[in-house]
């Protein structure tokens, strides 16, 4: 499932990205790579959420989690 | 010749960065020959700033980088007894670039040319380990010496987590020291490691197995960030107590964070007017009372007393400067609420709950904040725009700013609103407040669409920092050093646009003794009267009328001490002023007197800033883009007020 579909407060698994490699790199740098465990901690405005990955908090848009693919941690 | 792991094909060159330039050409700043470079690199808000402050102190200086519009920081740095040149370089997470800012520390760091650092300091964020170490073990991948300043240990702690820099320093491969720079401790560790480092030669970089592709290069690269971290880093697994999370349950709410935002808001805008405001008036008080009546005496005793001397003198010099010292409480006051915003960790906050609302328009969530400060004065408005990273976004915004209808613009609606409108006065100035927002969203769109097309197209990905409580040490450097440099830009500007018009009201354009003639025979009203009939599509060609306006461009307040002298009427006698401007318009408008007044209103609204908006801008943007500036907001007030006095006068 895509991290707009994925439900909050789970410990999910990122399995990989469908957005261009400039912002697939920059969503790296900041812990949202491939095999990062994450989860969605806040609902925002406009279908954007907070995303606790690496000991961080990062707002993504909309645009950016439905290009993510997500599965729940085992 | 060095070698490069980092991938180049997605690098855009910043036109005009001309690396085989004199290095690092900072303005005033001059750095003796010899001495070391040292570049601060690191993620924003881990703190970098505040180090950098905290190394060199009151003694740094900003300015753009040679060919750019990114700023950096320059200062002197005493490291263990050697005399070193510190850069703060942007905020950058990777040195795979986004932004011009980033793009320019990468330049820096990845190409070998004169403007490289003979050291670079990346600071990483315990409490974030393995994203800081990301940016740390690509610096380690170039051939430069490397010194990891390892911060935030106090956050890492209460979360149970504590790092063994010493462990990190070897899986590294360079030294790692802690430090806090809020409570300036270990920067003289820090100041022992560089010198250290820097006595030796630079370290042979981080060596990469073969590769297949860039991702699996990219799979080994963060296997080695795990591996460093790990073996680092001891979870205590106590629980932890997450402050940052429970706030942001009600800050970054649907419903609870707009309504902080607005509380907020309201916060600042009420500081900067009404907290403002009673020290600006007693600034204002000083200069016009007691300094200007001590100069006359002394001009007087001089035997220059009612000479034009004393008119260049006191309505010149004393009140240019008073001008320019009035807005220091009121920048001061700004300056601080931006520091405590930003150090607190809410600006981010407050990005993320305005950016769909923004977005909406094409600005981006954090222009919300120089947005409504604008309505209380346009000049600290348009120094809040520094709180935008992207210099585009922060030109859009600086432009976008004089089309808010700050409160010297009130006293002139308010005026003509009453004399013209009576009982409807109220619903005038409401309406003119809404054209006011729908200027700014409709230039705003109208800019973005032709001139940054690609703006705004960027996805929200935002970093939220653990809320912290402010440092007022830090505060108040920060503000300091801000407010010396929109003191050095303006005072210039301001003091000569004051002595310009009083130039002008004092030469004659006929008969007449220099410095005494009455203003209607001056060169200034030769000019308006000039200038008058380019509005006479709008109403209001008269010289009276637009003689005022030029005034206004020094302050919008003087519009109405403007009227008074023109009128040669004694001040605070409002009847016969409004009998007077009664005539002007009727006269000038055929008839078609509140048609000519509203289209008159609209121009006051759009038309250019005050010169101290002006040079407020000039230190934000530029010359080039201030100029620009001034042309749209003549050309939008212009072709608004044809349009409502056309329009107004069919009705």
């Amino acid at each position: 499932m895509t991290l707009t579909q994925a439900p909050l407060h789970q410990t999910l698994v990122l399995t990989g990205s469908s957005l261009e490699p400039a912002q697939t790199r920059r969503l790296s740098s900041l812990g949202l790579r491939q095999g990062a465990q994450l989860r969605l901690v806040q609902r925002l405005a406009g279908g954007a959420r907070v995303v606790a990955v690496a000991g961080a908090r990062v707002a993504l848009g909309s645009a950016l989690l439905g290009g993510l693919t997500v599965e729940a941690a085992a | 010749m060095m070698t490069s792991n980092i991938d180049t094909s997605e690098h855009r060159h910043l036109p005009g960065l001309d690396l085989e330039r004199e290095c690092c050409v900072v303005p005033d700043v001059a750095s003796p020959a010899g001495t070391p470079v040292v570049a601060l690199v690191g993620a924003p808000n881990s703190g970098k700033s505040t180090l950098f402050n905290g190394l060199t102190g009151l003694r740094s200086h900003t300015g753009n980088w040679p060919g750019t519009s990114v700023e950096i920081a320059r200062g002197p740095w005493k490291a263990n007894g050697v005399a070193l040149d510190l850069i703060d370089l942007p905020g950058a997470y990777s040195l795979d670039p986004i932004s011009p800012d980033e793009a320019l520390t990468r330049d820096l760091l990845v190409t070998d040319g004169p403007g490289r650092p003979d050291l670079v300091v990346v600071l990483a964020d315990a409490a974030h380990l393995a994203r800081s170490l990301y940016l740390v073990t690509q610096v380690r991948e170039l051939n430069l010496r490397c010194v990891v300043a390892l911060s935030m240990n106090d956050v890492a702690a209460a979360r149970g987590v504590t790092v063994d820099a010493d462990a990190l320093a070897a899986s590294l491969g360079c030294p790692v020291v802690p430090l806090d720079p809020r409570r300036r401790r270990g920067l003289d560790r820090l100041g022992d490691a560089v010198a250290t480092s820097l006595a030796d030669g630079v370290p042979a970089p981080r060596t990469r197995p073969e590769a297949s592709d860039e991702l699996a290069r990219e799979d080994e690269r963060f296997a080695f960030i795990d591996a460093a971290a790990s073996s680092a880093t001891h979870d205590s697994g106590r629980a932890r107590v997450d402050w940052s999370d429970r706030i942001d349950r009600v800050a970054t709410h649907s419903i609870g964070g707009p309504i902080v935002f607005l509380g907020v808001m309201w916060l600042v805008f009420q500081a900067t007017t009404t907290v403002a405001a009673p020290l600006q008036d007693a600034l204002d008080g000083f200069f016009s009372g007691p300094v200007s009546d001590a100069a006359r005496a002394g001009l007087a005793a001089l035997g220059l007393g009612g000479t034009w001397v004393e008119g260049l003198l006191v309505n010149g010099l004393i009140a240019g400067v008073g001008m320019l010292l009035t807005f220091v409480p009121l920048m001061a006051i700004m300056f601080v609420l931006l520091a405590l915003l930003e150090d607190s960790g809410y600006m981010a906050r407050a990005a993320v709950v305005t950016d769909r609302l923004m977005r909406a328009i094409g600005l981006p969530g954090k222009a919300f904040l120089p947005l409504v400060v604008g309505f209380g004065c346009n000049v600290p408005a348009v120094s809040a725009t520094r709180i935008l990273s992207n210099p585009r976004q922060r030109t859009l915004t600086a432009l976008l700013v004089p089309f808010t209808s700050c409160s010297a613009r009130l006293t002139v609606y308010m005026l003509l609103a009453t004399t013209f409108f009576g009982r409807n006065a109220g619903t005038v100035v409401f309406a003119l407040y809404v054209t006011s927002i729908v200027f700014v969203i409709l230039v705003g769109l109208a800019l973005r669409h032709t001139l940054w097309r690609t703006m705004g197209d960027e996805p929200l990905i935002l970093d939220l920092p653990p809320y912290q409580r402010p440092t007022l040490a830090i505060t108040a450097t920060v503000t300091w050093t801000r407010l010396k440099g929109f003191l050095k830009t303006a005072s210039g500007i301001i003091v000569a646009t004051v002595c310009a018009v009083w130039l002008l009201q004092s030469i004659p354009a006929g008969p007449g003794a220099f410095g005494e003639v009455p203003i209607e025979g001056s060169l200034y009203a030769a000019m308006a009267r000039f200038v008058a009939p380019i509005f006479a599509p709008a109403g209001f060609g008269s010289w009276e009328l637009v003689s005022a306006l030029v005034v206004g461009f020094v302050a919008k307040e003087a519009v109405l001490t403007s009227w008074a002298q023109t009128y040669a009427i004694a001040e605070g006698d409002p009847g016969d002023l409004g009998v007077h401007l009664t005539n002007s318009f009727a006269a000038a408008s055929g008839g078609h007197t509140l048609a000519a007044v509203a289209a008159f209103l609209v121009f006051v609204l759009a038309y250019t800033p005050c010169v101290a908006t002006l040079a407020a801008q000039k230190r934000e943007i530029g010359l080039r883009w201030t100029l620009f500036g001034v042309l749209i907001n003549l050309t939008v007030a212009w072709l608004a007020a044809v349009a409502v006095f056309n329009v107004a006068s069919l009705l």
